[in-house]
């Protein structure tokens, strides 16, 4: 299983409150935040211009765009971003993740969304979920899918392919390309389902030989650490 | 037996522990939280004005080689990622420069997201503020490791002068723990002639005839097997441009032998005897101040051990002095086609060319992962896609053009030395190692170097080694364990079913050329962005999380503690006999 991380971000709030979320995280001191410190600036105008991954403002579109479409919070999705653990992710996906999109994306609807975020700072998940089912450009539609499946599979379905597919009557399977050997071992689909992709799994040694846990299980794997002295 | 068996509710079995030095691991360490990083650094900012470093040794009672429990930032000025040093960063000022030297070996990594002693020390993210504090972490812990064993200085130290680590009252070589049954339990006197009688008891008998001479009779034993000479996962052996193979060898510091010799994890039969039982090997930690009414602890080592790759000098390398040498026998590994045959013991001066430092801590229960290189090892394959040599390199041939070994190719078979070559691959010498570094050194490590190359004399054979890079687990505390908080971000089912035992490994890869060689990241023509496999590309800690003893699987864990792997990130237990 790939890199799997428990961000135990007490007191998270929601995409609503990004620029509280920023604020929080440039207290905690650190650097990482030069994605964070963009969230200030989406509510300035901008345009479809071509994304940008080294640009804060894009890269924190696109992760308040994958919150939304995933319903996984952005922390998870971008371990830097964690207010207890700020600046640290040296796996990175998400910028492997942009890159692939922006180079797939034939029809600029990768701009479209990310923009649409950027002049709406403040939109909640579900605006944006809403703004991708009731547009009627299939091609943002179908982009937001392949998204999707990204992050959950670490694989890329072309969006046109998902379209065609979803018109059918009778679905025929369509190819998928693993993005890299990075997103192998990436998809939360491995960590929600408790399991790792064919030859690679970071979980302990005769793991197998215990129960799954039940996905939904509210309590602790393990009771806390206790506090060790500070000195 | 002096070990207490903890139990819980949650427990299967015991967790093996020293009941007298109260060295069990204790639970992740917040101080690197980032939440805390700002007001811990306060608290921690002592850096070296204030402060003598304190050396303790491993526990206040045991002998062994003393720490420092002292936590220390690095005082260098300005960011080190980027193309080119900070201006006015060197030279080291003459105070920080003795205060570095001196400061001993870290009883545990001080670290932070933030600045480091100096308000320009600072970095790009947390991220590289943390690499940073690793780096230098690791390279205090290369020079004093490799600091003269009478404790003069290290800018003292002559090429041939014997390290702390070579010290037999220090670190001990793997083979001589893992005995066979036919040989009493090995033994670690704290005294230096019990030392010495104990190293004459385990010397190799092939070794007698020359022992007798005393010329050679001091000389560090070097028993090779299988594992000295082929790399990991078996992929081959490493031949040197001479013709010769490299040796690699391995040793544990004594709260590793201790813990090893206490619970008889160095049989198969006592390996079964506590198969329920989880390994938990020592955690190094710093000073801890009197805090709630609990006195004031010293520093402690912890668990460390060492891999290291030698080459066999000639005489010309040995007339440079561009190695750290040490004269040893070294006794051939067993013929596998004829086990029983006589084994050569061979009189070779031998020359560091690898070197990792892995060192267990509370912070970091996966242990910190260090690896130095001989600056002639081999160029990166940037610098040999540019024509950017500066050879003779020990591996790789820069004037080969034509008829070259493949690059990072596993020579031909057979592979196992033929006692008649001695340690030649061939007879005629055909065949020699082509490797190159499949990923360069970061700036800032190259930058660390230069800094610490700078605090040593022009002419220290120190010079000539080099830091790649520290492997850490970067997600610590309790996020990698499965611990599960009510107030995590959505979803708020538990991502984490079962614990992952790597933590997130920073940087993802790390490879010595030396002691990797063929595990290094392998760049695909068709997929030049995407080099590293999982699992087939070295990562210290992710192969290492696979390491077991003979133990059965059970993974019995206590609450509040990581549950960890069955021998605790070292493959040293399945040598056990």
């Amino acid at each position: 299983m790939g890199h799997r991380r428990k961000r135990n971000a007490q007191g998270a709030k929601s995409a609503t409150e990004a620029g509280g979320f920023s604020r929080r995280t440039m207290v905690a001191g650190t650097a990482a935040t030069a994605v964070v410190a963009a969230v200030s600036h989406l509510a300035n105008p901008a345009h479809a211009q071509a994304p940008d991954p080294s640009s804060p403002q894009d890269m924190m579109a696109f992760l308040l765009l994958s919150e939304a479409l995933t319903g996984v919070n952005r922390q998870l999705l971008a371990p830097e971003l964690d207010k207890d653990d700020p600046g640290i992710d040296p796996i990175n996906i998400k910028n492997d993740y942009f890159r692939w999109i922006n180079a797939k994306d034939e029809t600029s609807s990768f701009a479209v969304m990310l923009k649409f975020v950027k002049d709406n700072p403040k939109s909640l998940p579900g605006d944006i979920v809403a703004f991708v089912n009731t547009t009627k450009d299939d091609n943002i539609k179908f982009l937001a899918r392949s998204i999707i499946l990204l992050w959950y599979l670490g694989s890329w379905y072309e969006p046109k392919d998902l379209k065609i597919q979803a018109a059918s009557a009778n679905p025929a399977r369509i190819s998928s390309e693993v993005v890299s050997p990075k997103a192998y071992t990436q998809g939360f689909v491995w960590q929600i389902a408790g399991a790792h992709p064919m030859g690679y799994s970071n979980l302990q040694f005769g793991y197998w030989s215990r129960n799954p846990r039940d996905p939904f299980d509210q309590n602790p794997l393990l009771a806390p650490p206790t506090t060790p002295n500070l000195p | 037996m002096n070990v207490e068996e903890a139990r819980s509710p949650e427990t299967r079995g015991p967790i093996l522990r020293f009941r007298n030095v109260g060295i069990s691991i204790m639970p992740y360490s917040p101080l690197l939280a980032a939440g805390l990083a700002t007001a811990v650094g306060l608290v921690l900012s002592s850096v070296f004005s204030t402060q003598a470093p304190a050396q303790t040794a491993g526990s206040a009672t045991e002998p062994g080689l003393a720490c420092n429990g002292t936590r220390i930032f690095d005082p260098f000025k300005g960011p080190l990622a980027g193309p080119d040093l900070p201006p006015g960063l060197l030279p080291i000022g003459d105070k920080d420069k003795s205060d570095i030297l001196k400061s001993g070996l870290p009883c545990q990594e001080n670290v932070r997201t933030t600045a480091q002693a100096d308000p320009t020390g600072k970095e790009a993210n947390g991220l590289a503020n943390l690499q940073r504090g690793f780096d230098f972490y690791s390279w205090r812990t290369f020079i004093a490791l490799n600091s003269p064993a009478d404790s003069t200085p290290i800018d003292q130290a002559q090429p041939q002068t014997p390290t702390k680590w070579e010290d037999m009252g220090n670190f001990k070589q793997l083979l001589d723990v893992m005995l066979p049954a036919d040989l009493q339990p090995p033994k670690w006197p704290t005294d230096r002639q019990g030392m010495i009688a104990e190293r004459d008891r385990l010397a190799p008998k092939e070794c007698k005839t020359l022992r007798e001479d005393p010329k050679y009779h001091d000389r560090m034993n070097v028993k090779m097997i299988e594992e000295s000479f082929n790399e990991p996962f078996k992929t081959g052996p490493l031949i040197d441009q001479q013709g010769h193979y490299a040796i690699f060898d391995i040793l544990m510091n004594r709260e590793m032998f201790k813990y090893i010799t206490v619970n008889h994890l160095n049989t198969k039969a006592g390996q079964a005897e506590n198969a329920d039982s989880a390994v938990d090997f020592p955690a190094g930690q710093a000073d801890q101040p009197a805090q709630a009414g609990k006195p004031a602890q010293p520093g402690t080592l912890g668990a460390f051990m060492l891999k290291v790759s030698w080459k066999i000098l000639s005489e010309a390398e040995k007339e440079a002095k561009t190695f750290h040498m040490v004269d040893a026998l070294v006794l051939m590994p067993p013929n596998a086609d004829r086990p029983d045959a006589a084994r050569p013991c061979l009189p070779e001066t031998l020359g560091l060319v690898g070197f990792h430092a892995v060192h267990k801590t509370t912070g970091r229960p996966q242990w910190i992962w260090t690896t130095f290189e001989h600056v002639k090892n081999v160029p990166d394959k940037e610098e040999v896609a540019a024509n950017d040599l500066h050879g003779p390199y020990n591996f790789f041939d820069a004037g080969c053009k034509t008829d070259c070994p493949a690059v990072n190719a596993t020579p031909p078979r057979p592979w196992d030395p033929s006692p008649a070559l001695e340690l030649r691959f061939r007879a005629d010498n055909s065949y020699k190692s082509q490797i190159v570094r499949e990923t360069p050194l970061t700036d800032a490590a190259k930058h660390m170097n230069t800094i610490f190359h700078s605090l040593l004399p022009p002419d220290s054979v120190w010079q000539n080694y080099m830091l790649i890079s520290t492997q850490w687990p970067s997600a610590f505390a309790i996020r990698c364990t499965g611990l599960h908080s009510q107030s995590a971000p959505d979803p708020k089912t538990d991502f984490v079913k079962q614990p992952d035992m790597t933590c997130s490994p920073a940087p993802t890869y790390l490879a010595n050329s030396t002691l990797e060689t063929y595990s290094q990241a392998d760049s695909k023509a068709d997929a030049p962005d995407t080099p590293e496999v999982p699992l087939a590309t070295s990562s210290c800690i992710a192969c290492h999380s696979n390491a077991v003893g003979f133990q059965r699987p059970a993974s019995n864990r206590e609450a509040g503690r990581p549950n960890l792997n069955q021998s605790d990130f070292t493959f040293m237990l399945e040598k056990a006999q």
